[in-house]
Order: C-alpha cells, then structure tokens, then sequence
C-alpha cells in the first residue's frame, strides 16, 4: 500500500470552495468517505496505549494516554476546486482497539454525501479552523463539536485544538511517575495537512483511507530534538506556546495516509 | 329467593354493569377539552449553549406544568408517599442531603442524588454512569424502582387515567382524545419537559462578572485564575478543564482519583465500567455541574465528602493512585496541586461566587401543591 505523506500548507493560498450544506436533494451523486485512524507510536508502529510502553528520546519509557483533536474543514480537492466534506469533527484517539481480521481501529469517522468524482488531493486542519475559532461553545447548540466546554479555554479566547497527554517513566521503576499534558489552541497553531492523493468517490460506493499518526514523530523534530517531559510536563496555558508550537510544526512528519480501498 | 329469579337478576346486574362500562368508556372522551398548548419560551442565560429540545417534545406551557404537578406529587409511588421531589429538593439544588438516596420505605439506594440543575442540557448521558441517554427515557426509572418509588409502570398510568384532573391535563399538554391514550411515553414527556426548565446559574455573582455588573474581589479573582490556570504566576488548580464554565461541566466520564483501589476492578461501584463493559472505564463517573453546590452537601457519587472544603482537600491531595500503572486509569490532571492554605482560601472564595439562588422564586419551579 503506498503511504503518503502530508505537507503543511500555507492557509494564504487557500481558496476553498465550500461545498457542504448544499445538499443531496439538488441531485448530484454522493457516495461515502471512511476516514480510519491509526495513533501509533514509533517505527513498529505499536498502537498507542496507557498499559504500553515505548521507548522515549530521553532513555525512558513512555505511554501514551490521550490523542485528542480538531479536524477542520475536512476536504477533498482537485486542481480547480475544493470540496469541504466536513467543517468540524472532534477525534479521541486513546485507547484504541484494533480489529485484527481487518486490520482498523475502532477510531474512525464516516463522511456521508461526498459528492461523486475524481480528486487529486485530501486536506485537513488540526485544530479549529481560525473562522470557527472565533466563536465559543455558547454559539452552538449541545450536541454539536464546537459546543464542548471542556475543549474551549477562555484564557486563551480559543478551543483547544488538540491533547496530548501520557506518563513517563522517569525513574525507570516501571511506576511512570511523571504525567505530561499538552494542549495547543489559538488561530496560530493551526496547521492544515494536504497529501496529494489520486481518489475516487463512486456514486453509492464508499472509499476508505487510513490516516497513521506516530506520536513519537510528535514529540521529536527531523532534527533528532525532543521535547523534555521532566523539565516541561504541564503546557496549556496562555502565554508561552513555545512547546506546543514545537509539536504542531512536527504534524506534517508525524501523519501519513494510506489509500485502502475505492 | 327462587332460582329462575336469581339468574335474571343476575343477568339484569350484568347488562348494569356492562351499561355503566360503556358509560366509563364514554366519560373518558377528552376531545370536548379544547387543546391549544402555547409554546414556552426557555430563559437560556446570555452566552450559555442553546439547549437541544427532542422534535418529538416541544416545551409548552400545558406540558411543563403538567410535567410539575407530576414531578411533585407522590402518586407516582407504590404508597403515595414519596414524588421526585422528596429527592430532587429544589431548595437544595434539586438534589438532598443524605449521602446515598433514600426511597420508598427507608430504602437505601446505591449513589447520592444528582442535581437536575441545568439537566436539559446534558448530552452526553445521564446518571452518574450515563447509563440512560435521555430525560425521556430516565424520567421512567425512579417510578419502578424498587428503591426509590417501586410502582409499576401499569399501575402509574392506571391511576393517572382514573384521575380526573390530570386526564383533563394531559389532553391540554398532548392533544390526546381519550383517557386511555394515556401511557407512560407521554409520562415521560411531561416529566421531561419540566426538567428543561430547571435552569439556574445565570445570576450568580459569577456571571454578573462575566456580564460587567460586578467586579471580582482580590481574593475571587486570584481563585478564578487558579481555576482556570489563567495565570502562570498564580497555582494552576486545573478545576476548569473538568467543570468549566458557564455549566461548569464538561459531562464527561473520567476517574477523578477519589476511590482508594490497586485494581481496576475492585471500585466498589464500576460506574462507567459497568455502562461499557470495558476495564479501563471502571471507577470512572460522569463529571457534574458546580453551580449552586452551596445548597448541596454530600459530594460525589457516593457522598463521600460532606463539605466543599472536602472536596477542595481532596484534590489539592493528588488523589489515590493506584501503585502499578497498568491499573491506573485516573485522570492525568488528578495530581497534588500544593495549594497553600491563602490560596485554598482564594479558591473556595470564588466557588462561593457560583451560587444563584433566583430559581427558588420561578413560579414554574415551585411545588404546585403547597
Ligand atoms: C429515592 C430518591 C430519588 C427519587 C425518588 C428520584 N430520584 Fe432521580 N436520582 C436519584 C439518584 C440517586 C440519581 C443518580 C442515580 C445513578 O446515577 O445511578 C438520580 C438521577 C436522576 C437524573 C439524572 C440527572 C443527571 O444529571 O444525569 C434525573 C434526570 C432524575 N434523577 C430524575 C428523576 C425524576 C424525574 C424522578 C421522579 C419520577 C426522580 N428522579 C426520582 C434519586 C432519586
Ligand atoms: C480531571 C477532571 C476533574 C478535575 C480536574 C476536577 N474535577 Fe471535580 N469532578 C470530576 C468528576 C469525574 C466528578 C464526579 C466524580 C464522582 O462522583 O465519582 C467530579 C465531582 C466534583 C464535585 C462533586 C459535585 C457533586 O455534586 O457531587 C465537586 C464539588 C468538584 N468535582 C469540584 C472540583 C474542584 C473544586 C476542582 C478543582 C480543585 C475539580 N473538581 C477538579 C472531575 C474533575
């Protein structure tokens, strides 16, 4: 199967034609997009799990308890049009459950009413789209993604776009004594990933792509630098973005896409 | 007496009592009961989420009230003795004092009563565990709980069909043509659409505040901003990221570290564990509002902290942990904050800002029968 990278693209040459809303009923032919979701971590590509551990940077073990995010405008593309299939979606990637004779997770979202064709590439944000951002839970109603208090932080006028929290075992006794959490948000860590991807939407068919995200590629840079849990465990408040900045600049590394089936 | 007699006496009491059924049958027409419900408006709070109303139950005037006499009055119990009220108490936060909820009888439930503040707009399961998904489907199960009203559910629509008043009322709220169209969906209704209005919170001192009518003393403000870890200067309390505002909840369900076990399958109650049947839920309980807690005691779902100092203690304690990590599922925020007691004292200073007590005199909220 032929793994596809991401880029980071610019959001100034963005020109998105939404196309969600106008519905079905003006009869164009729609057919369904699976999005599957594998959080690994590291080159084995073990999923992410809070009973398993890995081999961190520093030396010591890690786990991996919570991969939460924001997937903005969630399109599809070709070289004259983009096509939003989704504003908004939220994802909570611990504790996945693999099912063996498939081969997925249970961590998946399912686009309806996709509008049949042929596409050039697949893009998405991390984070709350800056248009959305603006709002707050109050301007939804409470089943909605964006009406999660839990996700907004008023200190930062903005939703948290995503989580990232795990144990690390700093003292090497197998008691994981040191918990890191880091949550990113506000409109400049938002980063939107394009893989350039022949597909096909088939009208009544249902195309499936896999989207691996190694948090291991989320902790350390290209450049062999990783983050120091010990020294930094707690990122999400206002003011310093420096190390969750660190971690939004490694999404592009860090996701891949896998065209399974169409 | 002769026999010949007798059989056509007791033929004639027959054919009286057949005549008088069809009568009972005929008095049960509601449709000469004029319906025409008017639609009743929600007072949602300024910048608090819109609050999703089923299709299927579109709050009126005719509904609620009905939903009101019903949550108050005892004859949805076995013995006429206990209503939702007895537990749900609206002077305090529509929940109770006791630790573990008492019913029927002195019976003892399992967990402490929740608060129905704000209910209406929980959408991610109800109960302590989120073992039932909506005000509908919950307002059913205290009537036949064998702990709490123990009444059959027969048995609850045969006395709201036999009883004149409500008839009339459930033809105002639903429309219904005859008594027995009765049943316990439109129960449920009724009951449901009382509980959206339970709504309190957007006079607080709090939302003044918020809204510029006040300004926060020294010590609020220093407590606000150990809430929300507004400020790296002051101790990150990190309350906000569990019962942020303006609900001041996220419903979610998450191990908050008040159970002292080493094994996930030893808490006492599985709580979320038992809703989905997976290890690494058990011990975890839905989070819940904080607004008016000053009228509650008892705190947690078991009620096992009697004051808000308890509780406050209890997390600036880091909680219990249990050793071996594999068996540890208690949230990553749940860690020892090492709050002095200044900033112990800022902190409940500005939990004391979020009680609001201007619901106790909605006339819509208050027992019908007094
Ligand atoms: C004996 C006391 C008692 C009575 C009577 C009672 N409740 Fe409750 N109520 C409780 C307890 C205890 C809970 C939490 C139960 C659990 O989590 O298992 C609860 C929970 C609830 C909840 C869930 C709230 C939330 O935020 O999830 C609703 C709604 C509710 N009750 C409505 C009612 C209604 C309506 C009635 C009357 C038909 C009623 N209750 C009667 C004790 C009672
Ligand atoms: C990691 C999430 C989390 C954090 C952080 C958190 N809580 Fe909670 N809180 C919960 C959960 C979950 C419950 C319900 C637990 C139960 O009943 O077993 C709860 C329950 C409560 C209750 C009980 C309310 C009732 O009606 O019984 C109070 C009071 C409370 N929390 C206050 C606070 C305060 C104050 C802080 C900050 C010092 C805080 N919480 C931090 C998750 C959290």
């Amino acid at each position: 199967m032929n793994k596809l990278h991401f880029f980071i693209l610019l959001p100034l040459f963005l020109f998105v034609f939404s196309a969600c809303g106008d519905d079905d009923d003006n009869g164009t032919p729609t057919g369904t997009l699976e999005i599957f979701f594998e959080p690994i971590y590291g080159e084995d590509r073990g999923l992410i799990s809070p009973t398993t551990n890995f081999s961190y940077a520093s030396g010591n073990d890690i786990r991996v308890i919570r991969s939460d995010m924001y997937l903005g405008n969630i399109s599809l593309g070709t070289a004259s049009a983009t096509t939003v299939l989704s504003e908004i979606e939220y994802v909570s990637l611990g504790e996945p459950k693999m099912d063996e004779s498939t081969g997925l997770t249970d961590k998946f979202l399912v686009l309806n009413n996709v509008p049949a064709g042929s596409y050039s590439f697949f893009e998405f944000g991390i984070g709350v789209p800056p248009e959305l951002n603006s709002k707050t839970p109050s301007d939804f109603s409470s089943s909605h993604p964006l009406a999660r208090g839990g996700n907004y932080w008023d200190a930062w006028d903005s939703y948290i776009f995503a989580k990232l929290e795990g144990r690390l075992d700093v003292n090497d006794d197998g008691l994981f004594s040191q918990n890191f959490i880091y949550h990113s948000g506000q409109d400049e860590l938002y980063r939107i990933l394009r893989a350039n991807i022949p597909l096909t939407i088939s009208e009544g068919g249902t195309t499936r792509l896999k989207i691996v995200i190694d948090h291991e590629k989320l902790l350390i840079n290209e450049d062999g630098e990783f983050v120091d849990i010990e020294e930094t465990p707690i990122d999400h408040s206002a003011g310093d973005l420096a190390l969750v900045r660190f971690i939004a600049d490694n999404y592009g590394r860090a996701f891949s896409l896998e065209l399974l089936s169409q | 007496m002769n026999f010949r007699f007798g059989l056509v006496f007791l033929f004639l009491v027959m054919l009286f009592i057949y005549a008088c059924k069809d009568e009972v049958m005929n008095e049960g027409d509601l449709s000469f009961i004029p319906f025409d419900p008017v639609e009743y408006k929600l007072e949602i709070p300024e910048g608090w989420p819109q609050m999703e109303i089923p299709e299927d139950n579109p709050l009126t005037y005719e509904g609620v009230q009905l939903g009101r006499r019903l949550f108050f009055d005892p004859i949805l119990s076995l013995d006429n003795t206990i209503s939702c009220a007895t537990c749900h108490v609206p002077e305090k936060g529509f929940s109770d004092n006791n630790p573990i909820a008492v019913g029927i009888g002195g019976a003892l439930g399992t967990r402490k009563t929740m608060s129905l503040i704000n209910v209406g707009f929980n959408q991610n399961g109800l109960l302590w565990d989120g073992a039932v998904m909506t005000l509908e489907e919950q307002s059913l199960h205290p009537i036949e709980d064998p702990v709490e009203m123990n009444l059959p559910l027969e048995e609850a629509i045969q006395r709201l069909r036999d009883h004149e008043d409500y008839s009339v009322r459930f033809r105002k709220a639903f429309g219904i043509g005859n008594v027995d169209e009765i049943n316990k969906d439109l129960l449920a209704k009724a009951l449901a659409q009382f509980q959206r209005i339970i709504i309190a919170g957007g006079e607080s001192q709090f939302e003044k505040v918020m809204r510029g009518e006040l300004s926060f003393t020294d010590e609020q403000l220093n407590g606000w901003e150990m809430f929300t870890d507004a400020n790296r200067l002051v101790v990150d309390a990190e309350c906000a990221h569990c019962h942020i505002r303006p609900l001041f909840n996220i419903n979610e369900y998450i191990n908050n570290g008040i159970t002292p076990v080493e094994r996930l399958f030893d808490h006492p109650d599985p709580g979320r564990g038992a809703v989905t049947g997976r290890e690494r839920d058990y011990g975890k309980f839905r989070t819940v509002t904080l607004i008016n807690w000053e009228l509650r005691k008892n705190f947690m779902h078991d009620g096992r902290f009697e004051t808000m100092e308890d509780v406050v203690n209890h997390y600036n304690s880091g909680g219990h942990r249990p050793t071996n990590p594999d068996e540890d599922n208690v949230d990553l925020l749940i860690y020892p904050l090492n709050m002095d007691e200044f900033e112990l004292h800022d902190l409940m200073e500005f939990l004391r800002m979020l009680t609001d007590t201007t619901f106790l005199s909605n006339p819509d909220l208050q027992n019908p029968f007094l």
